[in-house]
């Protein structure tokens, strides 16, 4: 259906113009750095218009290393520089926005894992809850390259592209989503990794947030005795007592809308077991929703919820069995063996 | 009292309405062998024979809706239990977010409230940002935008206060609810299937509220009733 706001009332016009005057293709197509929506003039979104001409998200490539070894991991992230007061999304949004996502052109032979998301912090406006992050994210991505492709490339570096897109919200200025290209490329290398070789700083911080699957840690819905009406326990049971002053400080789940974030979870210990203990963790359902028959999500303990976590652990009440028997050993770390 | 919009087929598709005649005629047979009126959507709000909604405070599907009252932008009150007997949706509204610019922008959403309307649909756009956040509107400024955009919804309501956003859980805009001739929640949630900003995915995505509408006005269940809405989240003061 056509529309022609210029035939709107005079105020509207010097937005129309504006309209005119900027049509954009459409969203998917440009590789403009800022926001690809319809966001001018009548149609709304001012911060769109103002922010043009500074991006409210950079993204780029940082790899492990510069070269790349066939039929060998690489760690490949995507960095999301985030402007001041903005915030993007983690995998579960919450109760609004939309998680960024990145989406590779990948050559034969080259397989990626991912992305691997660093744990998120809580945004509250109101009654209403969002997880995301803020100032800077890297999403992390594990990269193969098949010896066979390799021998194609006799010579050439492997170059990956991929399309990262957003969303950035303010609490004040509403939301923006946007969109970029990122490019990246490796020699091969020949021979083993090298073991000692430093992460860049980029990828120290990520690995600091990212959840961590082999930490012995049982989670476990708790039936009996029956929580409260529209609620959920969990056992958390860990395999040794942990430091003094140090608990558990948050839980984010994975599950969209299962539970209500604008009430955080609350743990209360209950029992110590051997060399363990075991913590009990309260979460309010959504109104009208039904108690889930399995919960994954990533845990916090720490000292105070001011301060960088002691440990983020990656828990799941029905983890996918992994060959070697460990709680989540399907869901493989994007991390190296620890020797 | 109530005025069935019944449908003279089953509906196998989603995707499209029924031919203007169809939807008229159907109006017309309604309208014949009125016990007592309904209400217009223009009129300030009349003593209606509905049933007591007052205690009700959420927005449960499948139970009565909660009743409210809100001035438009002309500065007449709507409430929402005088338009008992017809099909009533509610979409929560900012149009400063990229959620709503993508319905907006390419005409999908006032297509929807012309069409609907024109079969005796209710439809109430609702704005729930409080005064100095990013999508609030005064009286004056909604009706430019609704000239602007060539918006036809029955009302667009002002909820600067959030008390009737907070009532419905409204968490995004979009956020839409549909509500039947009986006066109960019959959906709750997404416009549609495809969380993105993109005009281009309307296309391709499930119409969840079209088909609720479609439903209802056909008589039978709506499915699904229930769906993640998506969106910015709803500008609640602090």
């Amino acid at each position: 259906m056509a529309l022609s706001p210029c035939t709107a009332a005079p105020w509207a016009l010097l937005a129309c113009l504006a309209l005119g005057a900027s049509q954009e293709s459409p969203s998917g197509t440009t590789a403009s750095e800022v926001s690809s929506a319809r966001g001018d003039g009548v149609w709304g979104n001012p911060a769109a218009q103002d922010l043009r001409a500074a991006p409210l998200v950079r993204a780029r490539p940082v790899a492990a290393a510069e070269e790349i070894h066939p039929g060998e991991p690489l760690l490949l992230g995507v960095r999301l520089e985030i402007a001041p007061d903005w915030h993007v999304y983690w995998e579960n949004p919450g109760d609004s926005g939309m998680p960024p996502r990145v989406d590779w052109e990948l050559p034969d032979g080259v397989e990626i894992e991912g992305p691997f998301w660093p744990y998120p912090r809580r945004y509250a406006a109101g009654p209403l809850v969002s997880l995301g992050y803020s100032r800077a994210v890297t999403l992390g991505f594990r990269l193969r390259l098949s010896p066979e492709a390799a021998a194609g490339l006799e010579g050439v570096r492997l170059t990956l592209a991929a399309k990262v897109s957003w969303l950035a919200c303010h609490d004040e200025k509403g939301c923006v989503p946007g969109e970029s290209q990122v490019r990246w490329s490796a020699a091969l290398g020949r021979g083993a990794v090298d073991p000692a070789a430093e992460l860049p700083p980029e990828l120290v911080e990520w690995e600091r947030g990212l959840p961590r699957g082999d930490h012995g840690w049982e989670f476990a819905l708790e039936g009996d005795p029956a929580p409260a009406r529209g609620e959920l326990n969990l056992l958390l049971r860990a395999p040794k007592a942990l430091a003094e002053g140090e608990r558990p400080l948050d839980f984010f789940p994975r599950e969209e809308g299962r539970f209500q974030l604008a009430s955080p979870p609350r743990f209360e210990p209950i029992a110590v077991d051997g060399p363990g203990e075991v913590w009990r963790m309260r979460m309010r359902l959504e109104r009208g929703v039904e108690a889930p028959e399995r919960v994954s999500g990533v845990l916090l303990i720490g000292v105070a919820p001011g301060q960088p976590p002691t440990a983020v652990l990656d828990l799941d009440t029905h983890p996918p069995a992994g060959a070697d028997g460990t709680p989540n050993g399907d869901r493989e770390s994007p991390l190296p063996e620890k020797p | 009292m109530t005025i069935p919009m019944q449908s003279t087929q089953t509906r196998t598709s989603p995707k499209r309405s029924f031919g203007r005649a169809a939807g008229l005629a159907a109006l017309a047979l309604g309208f014949v062998g009125l016990a007592c009126s309904a209400t217009t959507e223009t009129t300030a709000s009349e003593a209606v024979d509905s049933e007591p909604a007052a205690t009700v405070t959420h927005a449960t599907v499948g139970e009565l809706a909660p009743d409210f009252q809100l001035p438009d932008a002309h500065g007449t009150n709507h409430r929402l239990s005088n338009f008992r007997g017809r099909t009533v949706v509610l979409e929560w509204h900012n149009h400063d977010c990229p959620f709503v610019v993508k319905f907006y922008s390419v005409g999908a959403m006032q297509a929807m409230q012309r069409e609907f309307t024109e079969r005796g649909v209710v439809w109430l756009t609702i704005n729930s940002s409080s005064p100095g956040t990013q999508g609030y509107v005064t009286a004056e400024g909604a009706r430019e935008l609704t000239t602007a955009r060539e918006a036809a919804p029955t009302a667009l309501l002002l909820d600067p206060d959030g008390i009737v956003g907070r009532m419905y859980d409204a968490r995004t805009t979009p956020h839409m609810f549909v509500i039947d001739p009986a006066g109960r929640v019959v959906y709750d949630g997404a416009i549609d299937s495809i969380r993105s900003s993109n005009p281009q995915d309307i296309e391709r995505a499930e119409p969840y509220l079209r088909n609720a509408v479609e439903a209802v006005l056909a008589g039978s269940a709506v499915e699904p009733s229930k769906t993640r809405p998506y969106g910015c989240s709803v500008k609640y003061a602090n």
